[in-house]
Order: C-alpha cells, then sequence, then structure tokens
C-alpha cells in the first residue's frame, strides 16, 4: 500500500485556438481504485485525459503522477511512465493479427527479440484475464469485443500501471459492458488505478469506487464516494439543471400503412450479414421499434430502405405501391433517413453548415432553379435549420466537423426533417449522445409520429427501444421476429427472442 | 529551451489560405533566384527577362498571352477534374483527341462549309471529353484508378496521331508528317496582337463557365457533396456515379478545346507537335496554383506561360538548357504544397520542460 497518489491534475487549462476546453479542471486518482469519470459530451473528460496522456499538453496546471510533477511532450513518453489510455475508437492495425498488432506496439518496451517471447508474455495475461483470443486472428475479422480485449492486453503488455478507458462499454452489447467492467474492477484490484469515462450512469453507479464528475470545462464533483451517490445526484451534477422529464407518450392512434417490407432478401455488407425474408409494416403515426445488437442486419435492411442496397428477392412498398428504386427517388417519395454513423454516412463534415442543408434539397428543386442556388437562399434555411433544431454554436458558415456530437445530430435532424415527409428512418439516432441531446432527439422523433409520420426506429438501446416504440420487433443473424405492441413486451421477453432466433 | 510543437488546425481561414499560397510562391520564386543567380546571371537580367520582356515587350507578352489560351483550358480540366477528387492526368492525350477530331473534321470536310469551324469546335471537345470520359467510365464500372487510366490514354492519343501523320493524314504535297493546312475559314481569327488568336475567348469564356458550374449551379454543389462524404452523397440521393462522369468528361472536352485552339489558332495544321508531354505537367502545376479555382486558373496560367516566355530567351541569350524553366515551375509547385501543410497544421514553439521518466 502506498499514500501517494496515482494521478494528481490540478487547474488544468486548455484551449483550442480560442474555444477552451477545460477551464481549470481537477481530477485525483488513487492507486487500486476504479474512477469514473462522468460529463456531458464536450464537457471536456477526454480532453482532460488527453492532457495526462501527453496526447495533448496543457496550457497551465499541475499534473503529477505517482507524486511527481511531469510534463508529457508525447503519448510515448506518458506510455513509457506507465500511463496506457484505451480509446474509443480503438488504435489497432485492422489488416494485421492480434500478436503482429501486440508486437508493433509493446516489443521494444517489453524487450522482446522473438515472436515466441511476445506470444508467451501475451499467454500468460490472457490466463491472469481469462481472455481467449487467438493470436493468429485478423484484426479487423474480430469483433468488437474481441478488439477491445486486444487493445486492453496491448496496453497492459506495454506496462500501462494507470489505465484510462474512453466510453469502454459504448460499443458492447449489454454482456459484453458488464464483463468489461468487471474486468476494470479486476485490475483496479491487482493495485493499478483505472479511470472509466464514461456517460452512463450505470457504470459510474455499479462498477466505480470514486465519482468525478465535470461540467463545461471544470470539475463539479471531485472524487466523491460512489456509493453515497444516487443517478438524480449524478445527472443533477452533470446537466446542471433538474433532468428533462421523460419524453411523454401519447395515447397512440395507428392509422394508414405506408411503409412494408414483404419477404426482403438482401445480400451481406462487409462485416454483417445477409436478410432473410424480413416483412414489416409500419403505419403513419407509429414508431416501429427494431431491438437487436448491432451486426445483425441493421446496416443490410437499412441500406435496402434507402435504395443503395439491392434486394435480392421481395418487395419495398411505399403508401401501398411498390418503391420506386434509387435513393434519390425513395427521397423524392417522402423518405427520410438518420443514420448511424452520422459523419459517415449523413453529414458532410469538410462543407460548411448551410450547404450541408442545401445538397439534398437541391435534387428535387424545379429545372429553372437548378442553375443558379443563391446563396441568401442557403444561408436562410441554415438560420432556420439552426433556431429551429437548436444547433449550438453554429453559424450558416461553419464546417460541420467542428460541431460537438450532439450539435452535429441536431443539424442531421435538422436537414432530414425539412419539408414535407411520410417515412423517417432512424438507426441509432442516440448513440454517443449526452442526456439533454438525447431528449432532443426523441422528442424530435415522437413529434415527427405525431404529424402522421411513419417512423422506423432501429436502435441497440433497449431502454429507448421500450421508451419510444409502439410495436417491438427484435433483429438476429438477419431475421425479424413478428411485431408486438409495447404493452405486451417485456426485456425478457425480447431477449429471449433475440436467442430462439440465431 | 523551445521545440516545435504541430497541432491540426480545426478552422482555416480565407487570408491564411491566401497568406500561405503568397508564401508559397514568394519562396519558391527566391529559391529560383538562388537558383538563376548561380548560373551567371544578374538580377537586373532576370528581371528584364522574367518581367519586362514577358509581360512589358510587345513581342514577349504576345508570346505570353498566345501560350495562355491553351494552358488556360488545360488549367481548367485539371481542376474542374480535381472538383470530384479525379486526378486527370491526361491533360496531353486530351490535346492530342480534340486535335485530331478537329483536323478530322477539316480533312474530311464533315458538315456545311459555313459552319466548319463549328464543327470542328465541337468535334474537338466531343474527342476531348471521350478521351477523358472513358477513363471516368472504367473508374465508375471496372474500378480502374483514374491515375492510371488518363496517363495511359496519353500515349494511345499520342502514338494514334503518329500513325496518322505519318499514314493517312500525310501531306501529299511534300510528305511531311504534317496534315493539309486548314482552308482560311477553318482557322481562328488573329486579333491584330501579333499572333493572339479569338482562342482567348474561348478560353476566357471557359472560366466563367467553370466558375459557374463550381460556384453557382446545382451540379457544383453536388460535386462538393460528392468529394467531400460520397457515402453520405449517395444516401441522400446524389448520382454520385453520374455526377463524377459529367465533370471527367468536362474536363476533358475542356483539354480538347485547348488542341482546338492549337490547331486552329496558332498551327493551321495538325503537327507533331500539338501534344506536349509538358503538358500534363504544366496543367497540374497550374491547377494547383490556383487551388482549383477557375477564375484562379487564369492568372496561375498566364505565370506559367510567361515562364515558358522567358525560358525561350535564356535559351537564346544565356545559353540555359530548356529545362531550366520545367525546373523553375517544379520549383514554384513544390514549394506551394510544401505550404499546404501550414494550412492543415499549426506550429507553435513551446517551452520545453522536463520529462518524467
Amino acid at each position: 500500500m502506498t499514500l501517494t497518489l496515482a494521478v494528481n491534475l490540478a487547474n488544468i487549462e486548455k484551449s483550442f485556438g480560442t474555444r477552451p476546453a477545460l477551464l481549470g479542471a481537477d481530477f485525483s486518482l488513487e492507486w487500486g481504485e476504479v474512477h469514473a469519470l462522468l460529463g456531458e459530451n464536450g464537457a471536456g473528460k477526454s480532453t482532460l485525459m488527453n492532457v495526462l496522456s501527453g496526447f495533448y499538453t496543457a496550457d497551465s496546471g499541475v499534473v503529477e503522477v505517482d507524486g511527481h510533477p511531469v510534463r508529457y511532450e508525447n503519448p510515448s513518453a506518458a506510455a513509457a511512465a506507465g500511463i496506457g489510455m484505451i480509446h474509443q475508437h480503438f488504435k489497432l492495425v485492422g489488416p494485421l493479427s492480434v500478436i503482429e498488432n501486440i508486437r508493433l506496439a509493446c516489443a521494444r518496451r517489453a524487450g522482446w527479440k522473438t515472436q515466441g517471447q511476445a506470444l508467451a508474455a501475451m499467454q500468460e495475461l490472457g490466463l491472469q484475464l481469462g481472455f481467449k483470443l487467438n493470436p493468429k486472428s485478423r484484426v479487423d475479422e474480430m469483433a468488437v469485443s474481441d478488439r477491445q480485449k486486444l487493445e486492453i492486453m496491448k496496453v497492459l503488455l506495454a506496462g500501462a500501471k494507470i489505465l484510462i478507458m474512453d466510453e469502454p462499454t459504448a460499443v458492447l452489447t449489454e454482456e459484453e459492458a458488464k464483463a468489461a467492467l468487471g474486468l476494470a474492477r479486476q485490475l483496479a484490484q491487482s493495485g493499478r488505478a483505472v479511470v472509466l469515462i464514461t456517460h452512463k450512469l450505470r457504470d459510474v453507479l455499479g462498477y466505480s469506487d470514486r465519482v468525478t464528475v465535470m461540467r463545461a470545462g471544470k470539475t463539479v464533483i471531485n472524487g466523491a464516494s460512489s456509493a453515497g451517490m444516487t443517478g438524480e445526484s449524478l445527472s443533477r451534477a452533470m446537466v446542471g439543471a433538474e433532468p428533462v422529464a421523460a419524453v411523454p407518450r401519447p395515447a397512440t392512434r395507428p392509422r394508414r400503412e405506408i411503409l412494408r417490407l414483404i419477404k426482403i432478401n438482401a445480400a451481406a455488407t462487409e462485416h454483417g450479414v445477409p436478410l432473410h425474408d424480413i416483412s414489416l409494416d409500419v403505419r403513419g403515426g407509429e414508431i416501429l421499434g427494431i431491438a437487436g445488437v448491432g451486426g445483425n442486419g441493421q446496416a443490410e435492411l437499412v441500406e435496402t430502405l434507402i435504395g443503395i442496397r439491392k434486394a435480392t428477392s421481395g418487395e419495398v412498398i411505399f403508401n401501398e405501391s411498390p418503391a420506386p428504386d434509387g435513393p434519390e427517388e425513395r427521397r423524392e417519395a417522402g423518405l427520410r433517413f438518420i443514420p448511424a454513423d452520422r459523419m459517415g454516412m449523413g453529414l458532410f463534415g469538410e462543407l460548411a453548415l448551410n450547404v450541408n442543408v442545401a445538397v439534398p434539397r437541391l435534387l428535387g428543386q424545379k429545372p429553372e432553379k437548378r442553375w443558379f442556388v443563391r446563396k441568401p437562399w442557403m444561408t436562410g434555411i441554415a438560420k432556420t435549420a439552426i433556431t429551429d433544431f437548436e444547433v449550438a454554436g453554429a453559424a450558416a458558415e461553419t464546417t460541420v466537423r467542428l460541431l460537438s456530437g450532439g450539435n452535429a445530430q441536431k443539424l442531421m435532424l435538422a436537414r432530414e426533417f425539412a419539408g414535407h415527409f411520410a417515412i423517417l428512418i432512424a438507426h441509432s439516432p442516440t448513440r454517443g449522445l449526452d442526456i439533454r441531446a438525447v431528449q432532443a432527439v426523441q422528442t424530435r422523433l415522437r413529434a415527427a409520429a405525431e404529424k402522421n409520420v411513419a417512423v422506423l426506429l432501429i436502435s441497440e438501446d433497449l431502454d429507448e427501444i421500450m421508451e419510444l416504440s409502439d410495436r417491438v420487433a427484435v433483429m438476429s443473424h438477419g431475421r425479424l421476429s413478428e411485431a408486438e405492441p409495447i404493452g405486451e413486451v417485456d426485456r425478457g421477453k425480447i431477449g429471449r427472442l433475440m436467442l430462439e432466433m440465431a | 529551451m523551445y521545440k516545435p510543437l504541430v497541432s491540426p488546425r480545426l478552422a482555416v481561414s480565407r487570408r491564411l489560405t491566401a497568406l500561405t499560397l503568397t508564401g508559397g510562391i514568394v519562396t519558391g520564386l527566391i529559391v529560383c533566384t538562388c537558383f538563376l543567380l548561380t548560373q551567371g546571371m544578374g538580377l537586373s537580367d532576370l528581371a528584364s527577362q522574367f518581367i519586362g520582356y514577358t509581360f512589358g515587350d510587345p513581342e514577349g507578352l504576345d508570346q505570353t498571352l498566345t501560350r495562355s489560351i491553351p494552358f488556360i483550358l488545360m488549367g481548367l480540366s485539371v481542376a474542374i477534374c480535381l472538383r470530384v477528387k479525379f486526378w486527370n492526368i491526361g491533360v496531353q492525350g486530351q490535346v492530342w483527341a480534340g486535335a485530331m477530331a478537329a483536323t478530322a473534321v477539316s480533312l474530311y470536310h464533315i458538315g456545311p462549309a459555313a459552319l466548319r469551324i463549328e464543327a470542328m469546335f465541337l468535334a474537338a471537345a466531343i474527342g476531348g471529353g471521350l478521351w477523358c470520359g472513358v477513363c471516368g467510365a472504367a473508374r465508375l464500372y471496372l474500378r480502374a484508378n483514374e491515375v492510371v487510366t488518363t496517363l495511359l490514354m496519353n500515349y494511345v492519343a499520342a502514338f494514334l496521331a503518329q500513325q496518322l501523320l505519318y499514314g493517312a493524314w500525310r501531306n501529299p504535297t511534300d510528305s511531311y508528317p504534317v496534315s493539309q493546312s486548314f482552308a482560311p475559314g477553318e482557322t481562328l481569327a488573329l486579333l491584330g496582337f501579333g499572333h493572339l488568336h479569338a482562342g482567348i475567348f474561348i478560353s476566357l469564356a471557359g472560366a466563367l463557365f467553370c466558375f459557374w458550374l463550381c460556384t453557382y449551379s446545382r451540379v457544383g454543389f453536388m460535386a462538393r457533396a460528392v468529394a467531400a462524404n460520397p457515402l453520405a452523397a449517395r444516401a441522400v440521393g446524389i448520382p454520385v456515379g453520374r455526377v463524377v462522369l459529367l465533370m471527367a468528361t468536362l474536363g476533358g472536352a475542356l483539354s480538347g478545346l485547348a488542341g482546338f485552339c492549337i490547331v486552329c489558332g496558332e498551327e493551321h495544321k495538325l503537327t507533331q507537335f500539338v501534344g506536349d508531354p509538358d503538358f500534363i505537367f504544366k496543367s497540374i502545376v497550374i491547377a494547383y496554383l490556383a487551388r482549383a479555382n477557375p477564375l484562379g486558373v487564369i492568372i496561375a496560367a498566364i505565370a506559367v506561360a510567361g515562364l515558358d516566355t522567358a525560358g525561350d530567351s535564356l535559351k537564346a541569350f544565356y545559353q540555359l538548357p530548356g529545362a531550366t524553366v520545367l525546373a523553375i515551375e517544379a520549383t514554384l509547385l513544390l514549394c506551394v504544397s510544401s505550404f499546404e501543410f501550414l494550412l492543415r497544421y499549426r506550429l507553435d514553439w513551446v517551452k520545453t520542460g522536463k520529462v518524467a521518466k
């Protein structure tokens, strides 16, 4: 036992250009504890930890590791001092194997000369942690949870004593998340210190010893014991006000059928599964929730619906007649789409906000308007989008890449909700957002249904599905269960459905 | 102790863009000046050659402007393709294709005689457009990388031209490997200033057209979306393939018109020197210096044409090799593209502290 703190960060300030990210943040970490670092998106959690792990240097403030003041100039200096960060987006080399990744990252530091030494070290650690990873598997063919295990092994084999896990549960299923959090506890019990960056209250209450809460670049709760915390007190500290009430669910008034799929079969995406006989129907004014773990056909279903993946058989019906073929025609027929990866498949990060909102609207324009796209028109619709959807910190000319996750998603909604539409496909619309942004997005989905839109909500977040949907179906291995009214299903039944269909 | 710290920039202002471009050009010019000074030229010689003769002397100015006519069109060709991240390394081949198409119209008397030059104009645009459009289609349907296909199409066009000039199109009167001269109605009118011909209007109109296309037209906005994020563009229903194909074809057509301006404005027949391999490189330099901005292309093309004019007199009066001009252009391009680094990243000098063990 030692009385020195593993990490002590005091009064850290950091700004990017003119944007302040940290305004005097404090954080302390003891050996042998799991310390949750909680905060909304943009509160400064990741920035603070990046200062510790050497990715950024602080503008001012004290950084002490194991009792000594330090200043890391780069991540490898921090790694050499025993600080390891497990990033939300893994830093792995996809086409290489597990053991190659490990050697690449740690050979120099661990002093291995041969593949055999690396293998032995990896197997020993694997036994300790209870991991079963095949050293020869190619990383880009592995499941997300296995990649995370590899990332953890990599950091430990490089000699990390202080582990920073950035949103480790964000990409995992319920069971995997529990295992990962359990592992964090195990590592802490072995004498290491673990920081858990998260914005999930469950992670904090169930698995951490102490908690630090950040809001707007400052520390608002500094290392309080997690045992004394409740979900309510934490979310109040995070948001800085009473949490917004849950979105009310109005009485359902299902109306005319707007979207129907009949026995759709389609080929798999690169890491997905093919679709088998998917049938569903969505009526105007209702939200059909599709639950299930990602990678079970959701991506293929979405692509088939928006028209960029051809169904090998089956029919897509809009408004009781066959849907037109391509994405342009489907959009014109009233389909709107919120992708799971908003920067990958939704927005144009390098372009200005006004171009982002304008581009989809250009498609349906009358021919005489195509010759001259007027800037005042673009600025006008951009300003409407910003005010109507409360996109904070943005102007018409702002480059979209610079928006925070929540604001980018609000912009995404603003763009897709423009004009008249009849069908909305929302794929994990609240993933990675903070509480208030989640509320805003969910309210919008409800509002769309209120306006007689047929909403298809595909989400891995069961809470979200249960809260918003009028009917629920479960997706597993490329098949879809019969949709059932929300009153007649519970979590247990959904879990059983996932297993039965396997 | 201070040491440099490099960090990515979040936003890039227009002023910074202008500053880095200027910085790159100025640095390039300084390096080139130093180089030429070592070659036995004095500063005053340099000034008189590069500025005095090239832009101040009527004869030099005439050469510069006449040269810039095809350069503007070729620069636009690369710039338009760059707007959809299509790398057009095939300007030489497209110039050949345009020139051969125009010549064919003249030799075989295609279309009514009164509209012959218009028919030649159209044929050149179609020829160049096809030459590049084929590569666009190959990328679209066969996933063939356009850097390779456009490059190789240069050779196809150049050898086809040789085949014709030594074969079917060889001048019947004197057996030289050049085509028969065009009829008077098949050439571009001189404007009364040396060799300057009406092609300058084609170039300037082309630049204005491209400016409108990129800045105001619906297609221009779609092109921006396609370049920024093809997947998202496809998901909102933009016909990504068609946009790329259209821009590639337009780009090729512009190079084809450059070929038209050379044969109808300067040579008045098809010769062996119409499709210069240096065009490939020069068009990229021009598009790059202009940051793919169509109006900027006009200025960059005139500047590069000026360098060429100066290069000719360097050859004649200072016995410097013709490659000197290429070296200068390459140096400028290297400097400008190196300065681009400062657009993406910021450089700070930070105080170094103790690094923990």
